[in-house]
């Protein structure tokens, strides 16, 4: 599995619509065994997530999104984690174990209600607002 | 001189540089005991920061917000609970954060910052315009604290500009000719009714965005949208895409997949390219309007669908009919509401109101500054007829943002097939008088080098004796009295 996040030096990158790096994480059972940095052009998201459907990203955690990107990535059926914010190493544990990634590292005034809203292109709540608990648990069964 | 007590002041520590610290004192303690009686109380300080309708933060120099005012929270989003002892950006988030953090200009520069091109997204995603200004806080024995900045919410001011621009905007799409007014006017109904919408335009017009546009507006807003290109597809491939198959449909199908229609459920389906499609695939699209069910490939039992069609093409879809290149029955069901989109060259009053939108989104993606365009570049954009429509004068503006270093875009910045003939011969002049500038540095220089001995910088620069004498004589370079041969 191949997780992509923002980031900003040590942190997530406060705000997708203006990123300039991506980090790529190829995840096996519980270990993280390849990242890659990747600079971003993020003023053009559907190039972005067809980069990411080809490198087989399925799932992007990132900062504050604004309508336009978080539409069009979800139209690429890529799962989307918006407003994270934090250590991006954490974030990386946290999802390697299974933990939650939210509530814990939401950005402030974000509640989960107000993310629930987003919908994936196949209609439905996408699987990244689902606990990565239960995300793992299904992929590792 | 000013106090502000936000929680809890530690006054023998003022700023704490641990997480979630709770005060800063934001002025000097030198205040002499005259002056101490007209300094203006705490309270009033904290009072007067709330009435204001501006935001105002505070950080410490570990970024970590320590006070945050009403506005700010109703700007932002953010109550101040959550607010203090974040680090700014993540209650910020605004597109400056990263690159262009005027509060970090201000801390590494020690001066006042300001800004008012940039935007922050609240939690609902919505960009909201603002205006920055930051400075520095200082405690009395002038150590920096950290900073404060303060901001403005433009969205009114952005509003009534368009207001008074004349121009129309439905969605991303923005206009102010009267063809397209017709359109946006009829859309909010077209958007309620829930029928079939046909779309026709030249590639380039924004049929998806107009489709976007109606979804956004109609009552299955919040359900999926998607968007599929027909005439990308082979008629097999399509109709599996669309419509999905069932496992065992035929090899290597293992398992079942949706296609787009249950991808679609509920909410609204683009089909592009419509007059591309085969005549088999027509009838069975036919079956999916008028029964609202559908068969995936493999399936004995029809899938019920509630999904609203719209369908686009660029092709005269009536005439196609004529030709007998497109079912009739299919036509007349698709075209319950049709919609024209005009090309570009028959709106060009569009063609400033688009420029400035280009500029100002690239000025916000690329951080760049550029003010505008040229007058002269204007006018050559005017008169150019965009068979590629407005993604071809995008990418237009696309270039020239990346040829230009200057404030405003001019006509060098443009494709030279945009420039009138006379143009490009001035173009090539200027390249001419470039080379000449250039040979006419580099002979000197040899010359100098070899103390102006013709012959010896003949052999540096690789050229017989002859064609140096010729050069020189052809573009004029005065020599001085000293030849090299003399000593």
């Amino acid at each position: 599995m191949k997780t992509a996040l923002t980031v900003w030096g040590k942190w997530i990158s406060p705000v997708f619509d203006s990123a300039q790096t991506l980090l790529i994480v190829e995840i096996e059972g519980k270990t993280i065994v390849n990242k890659q940095l990747v600079p971003i052009d993020s003023e053009n998201p559907a190039a972005l997530a067809k980069m990411l459907k080809k490198q087989n990203v399925s799932l992007l955690i990132c900062g504050a999104i604004s309508e336009y990107p978080a539409r069009v990535l979800e139209n690429e059926a890529l799962e989307l984690i918006p407003f994270i914010s934090g250590d991006a190493d954490k974030v990386l544990d946290a999802l390697v174990h299974g933990h939650s990634i939210e509530p814990v590292f939401l950005m402030p005034g974000c509640r989960r209600g107000n993310l629930m809203r987003n919908k994936t292109r196949n209609g439905g709540n996408p699987p990244g607002r689902r606990c990565c608990r239960k995300h793992f648990q299904e992929k590792d069964s | 001189m000013v106090l502000m007590k936000i929680r809890g002041v530690d006054k023998e520590n003022p700023v704490s540089t641990e997480g979630h610290s709770r005060s800063i004192t934001m002025a000097s303690r030198r205040v002499t005991s005259s002056k101490q009686q007209n300094r203006v109380p705490e309270n009033v300080t904290e009072t007067i920061l709330e009435s204001i309708s501006d935001g105002v933060f505070t950080i410490n120099q570990e970024w970590q917000i320590t006070s945050f005012n009403r506005a700010a929270e109703e700007i932002t989003g953010v109550s101040r609970d959550e607010a203090i002892g974040r680090h700014c950006w993540e209650v910020f988030r605004s597109n400056m954060c990263e690159l262009e953090c005027a509060l970090r200009r201000t801390m590494e520069h020690g001066k006042s910052a300001s800004s008012s091109t940039t935007y922050i997204i609240n939690s609902e995603k919505k960009r909201i315009p603002i205006s920055v200004s930051t400075a520095l806080l200082k405690d009395a024995n002038n150590q920096v604290l950290g900073g404060v900045e303060t901001f403005r919410d433009l969205s009114l001011v952005e509003e009534l500009r368009k207001e008074l621009d004349g121009r129309f905007q439905v969605g991303d799409m923005v206009s102010r000719s009267s063809a397209m007014k017709k359109i946006f006017t009829i859309l909010p109904q077209v958007s309620e009714s829930d029928s079939t919408v046909l779309i026709e335009g030249e590639t380039g017009t924004g049929k998806e965005l107009l489709t976007r546009a109606i979804h956004d507006l109609s009552p299955r807003k919040g359900m999926p949208f998607v968007a599929i290109n027909c005439g990308a597809l082979p008629d097999n491939l399509l109709e599996s895409e669309l419509f999905g198959y069932k496992a065992g449909a035929f090899t290597h199908a293992t398992k079942n997949k949706p296609g787009h229609f249950a991808a679609a459920e509920g909410g609204t389906i683009l089909l592009d390219e419509i007059g591309d499609t085969s005549s088999a695939f027509q009838v069975r699209l036919l079956r999916v309007l008028e029964e609202k069910e559908y068969l995936p490939l493999g399936a004995v039992k029809p899938v019920k669908s509630n999904v609203r069609i719209i369908a686009a093409t660029n092709r005269d879809l009536a005439e196609q009919v004529r030709n007998g290149e497109f079912r009739q029955d299919l036509y007349y069901r698709i075209n319950v509401v049709q919609l024209n989109l005009p090309p570009l060259r028959e709106r060009k009053e569009d063609i400033p109101l688009l420029v400035e939108r280009f500029i100002s989104r690239l000025n916000h993606f690329r951080g760049k500054t550029i003010q505008g365009i040229g007058e002269e570049a204007l006018h050559f954009l005017m008169a150019h007829d965009y068979p590629g429509n407005i993604r071809e004068l995008e990418n237009i503006i696309e270039r020239a943002f990346i040829l230009c270093s200057e404030e405003t875009i001019q006509s060098a910045h443009l494709p030279i097939d945009l420039l009138p003939d006379g143009f490009k011969a001035d173009s090539q002049g200027t390249l001419e008088s470039a080379r000449e500038s250039s040979e006419i540095q580099s002979i000197l220089e040899a010359l100098k080098r070899n103390n102006f001995n013709r012959l010896a910088a003949a052999r540096e620069l690789g050229i017989h004796k002859s064609t140096l004498f010729r050069k020189i004589k052809k573009l004029e370079i005065n020599l001085p009295e000293i030849d090299g041969r003399k000593k």
